[in-house]
């Protein structure tokens, strides 16, 4: 009966506009009022949970994400990214999503990716006579390759939560997200292939010498991440590390490479990140208390019992969980959507035989795609607002790329494990 | 823009900007230290060949302070984050005025249960004096980030409570209200 109570509450309350940290909140009441603790405990339990240094690594890619982003650092990034494909049809769209993945690679983010890349990008698809509605479904169909393309923060809230290896959760990610940005470029060749009076891009200067002046600008960007990962693969560093390594990083390029920071914006940067970093962890700080809760009430167990009660098909569960994950990634956000889902689903999807770094894949695929996906996509109407694209000329094409792009993914990533294991056991064994 | 101290009375404005502002500068001031802190601990161990003593032990205190207080400038500019599907589907301008009246009255509702439960976790702590728990090497008392949570929480009920006068005052008296107010609301997209 809780387990019902709790899912209509948060369901309402998200869908009414509640605050995500609130919502959760919300059900803590729930459960104060029908469950059988002591309330005293709820707000110590979060003070535990969140109280170690791993959980830092968050609020550091944040302010590193945050920094790169009023450093300016996208642009070296499109320009590079443009040399490529620049010069074909659909070629400027299909920059941006190799941008959206590079970007992603640096920030980690998939709202930092849509920001940085789509406030770039659209100007220049808008000029070349790209169709507005497309362009900016494009943008936001590719952001989330921020969640997938490492090193991901998600993705190390996941390898903290199950305990899994860090990196290995990193690489498992990696495949789906090419495989994605490969989808999203065929359907983008595919529905501009007739679409007139596209404008190409002319550049006059050789092919290798654009390549190195704009991959010599682009290489302080692209550190970020090689320090990232080298530094964890190395050994040299943890993630946390890593991340605050990162941050300082982020400072110097921000300031005298890219030109993007002064000591004015810098501050702005720092209060930005702070009310984020709090907004977030706050959100995190409820999710985990409820999170314990639920695992205190026995719902993962209820919830297992009540997927194996339909089927124990392991294709019709993975169906399912893929279903209740959607679900969950329209209405919250990734963070949030990623504690419920390890909690509740990691258990029911080991049941049908499925490694956990697998599951964090199809998991940050899942989110990804629940974050585009109407009615609530919060990375939809940010998108709608970065790109100034009118909402309603941009529901089509993204269901359009949600249909034959992300799903597709989707299905390749849960039924073909090799797709995110792969990497992982070639590195690792 | 016009932010949430300017809704309120000539009185009150000013003290709720100078609050506002003391947050800020602590919060600037501590992010960076957060930032700085593990890029120094890299150095000393690879540089100075030596370990920044039992950082994790001021730093985690710190950290508790940055996000509650932030989550409470979060919630003075209304930028926590939401799924505000509601707000897209309504087009009466009297019922978007009615629904941001009852979420603001809901979440205001919410958060004072929270500093309540908040008052409990304080009061437990300092029932074991001088007995308290603290942290290993400075023996820093668990009570100093429970306060950052504790004080957090009553910021954000007092910036809620305003946000319910504001949006009541707007739909009972038909000011400009909510869409007056520096909002940045449905900023998901700002993670």
């Amino acid at each position: 009966m809780l387990i019902i109570g709790c899912i209509i509450l948060i369901c309402m309350l998200l869908l009414a506009g509640i605050s995500v940290p609130l919502a959760f909140a919300g059900v803590l009441i729930l459960i104060a009022m029908f469950g059988d603790h002591e309330v005293a405990g709820f707000l110590p339990t979060g003070h535990w949970k969140l109280n170690t240094v791993v959980i830092l690594v968050v609020p550091l890619f944040i302010l590193a994400g945050d920094i790169m982003q009023r450093g300016r650092i996208a642009a070296p990034i499109v320009e590079f990214a443009e040399i490529f494909f620049g010069k074909i049809k659909g070629g400027l769209s299909a920059a941006s999503i190799v941008a959206s993945g590079m970007f992603g690679a640096v920030s980690g983010s998939g709202a930092a990716t849509l920001t940085c890349i789509g406030s770039i990008m659209m100007p220049h698809l808008r000029k070349a006579k790209y169709p507005e509605g497309f362009s900016a479904a494009l943008l936001v169909s590719a952001s989330p390759l921020g969640l997938l393309i490492p090193p991901s923060a998600a993705q190390l809230i996941y390898a903290w939560l199950t305990q899994q290896s860090v990196l290995k959760c990193f690489l498992s990610t990696l495949v789906p997200g090419l495989i994605l940005m490969f989808f999203l470029a065929v359907v983008n060749f595919f529905v501009l292939r007739k679409v007139q009076g596209i404008e190409l891009s002319t550049s006059s200067e050789p092919f290798l010498s654009e390549l190195r002046s704009k991959s010599l600008n682009a290489l302080p960007a692209l550190m970020m991440p090689v320090i990232i990962l080298g530094g964890i693969y190395g050994g040299i560093m943890t993630p946390t590390e890593a991340a605050g390594v990162a941050v300082v990083y982020a400072i110097p390029v921000g300031f005298w490479v890219y030109k993007g920071l002064t000591l004015k914006t810098f501050a702005e940067t720092l209060r930005h990140s702070a009310v984020t970093i709090g907004v977030v962890m706050v959100m995190l700080f409820m999710v985990l208390v409820v999170s314990r809760y639920l695992v205190f009430e026995d719902i993962p167990t209820l919830a297992r019992d009540f997927i194996y009660s339909v089927s124990d098909n392991p294709i019709i569960v993975l169906l399912m969980v893929n279903l209740v994950m959607i679900l969950i990634g329209m209405l919250m956000d990734d963070f949030s959507g990623l504690i419920l889902c390890a909690t509740l689903l990691l258990p029911i999807v080991t049941g049908v035989g499925m490694d956990p770094i697998h599951f964090a894949a199809v998991l940050g695929v899942n989110l990804g795609m629940g974050n585009i996906t109407p009615p609530t996509a919060p990375l939809l109407y940010l998108g709608s607002r970065v790109t100034g694209a009118p909402i309603e000329k941009m529901l089509m094409p993204t269901i359009v790329m949600i249909v034959f792009a992300w799903l597709p993914t989707l299905m390749l990533t849960t039924f073909i494990p090799d797709i995110a294991l792969w990497l992982p056991m070639f590195f690792f064994g | 823009m016009r932010e949430l101290a300017d809704e309120m009375p000539a009185w009150m404005s000013p003290a709720l900007k100078s609050m506002i502002r003391v947050k800020v500068v602590c919060l600037i001031a501590s992010t960076f230290v957060l930032g700085i802190t593990f890029f120094m601990v890299v150095v000393f161990r690879y540089v100075l060949k030596s370990d920044l003593f039992a950082y994790e032990e001021w730093l985690l205190p710190t950290c508790f302070w940055i996000y509650f207080l932030g989550s409470a400038v979060g919630t003075y500019e209304d930028s926590q984050i939401r799924a505000d599907i509601l707000a897209s589907l309504i087009k009466n301008e009297r019922l978007k005025l009615l629904r941001k009246l009852a979420i603001t009255v809901v979440e205001f509702a919410i958060t004072i249960i929270l500093v309540y439960w908040a008052v409990l976790m304080l009061i437990d702590e300092i029932a074991y004096y001088p007995n308290w728990q603290t942290t290993i090497a400075l023996e820093i008392p668990f009570i100093v980030p429970r306060m950052g949570i504790a004080i957090g929480l009553l910021f954000m009920a007092i910036y809620s409570g305003l946000h319910v006068l504001v949006h009541a005052r707007a739909y009972f008296g038909g000011l400009h209200g909510s869409d007056g107010i520096t909002s940045s609301a449905d900023n998901r997209g700002d993670l």
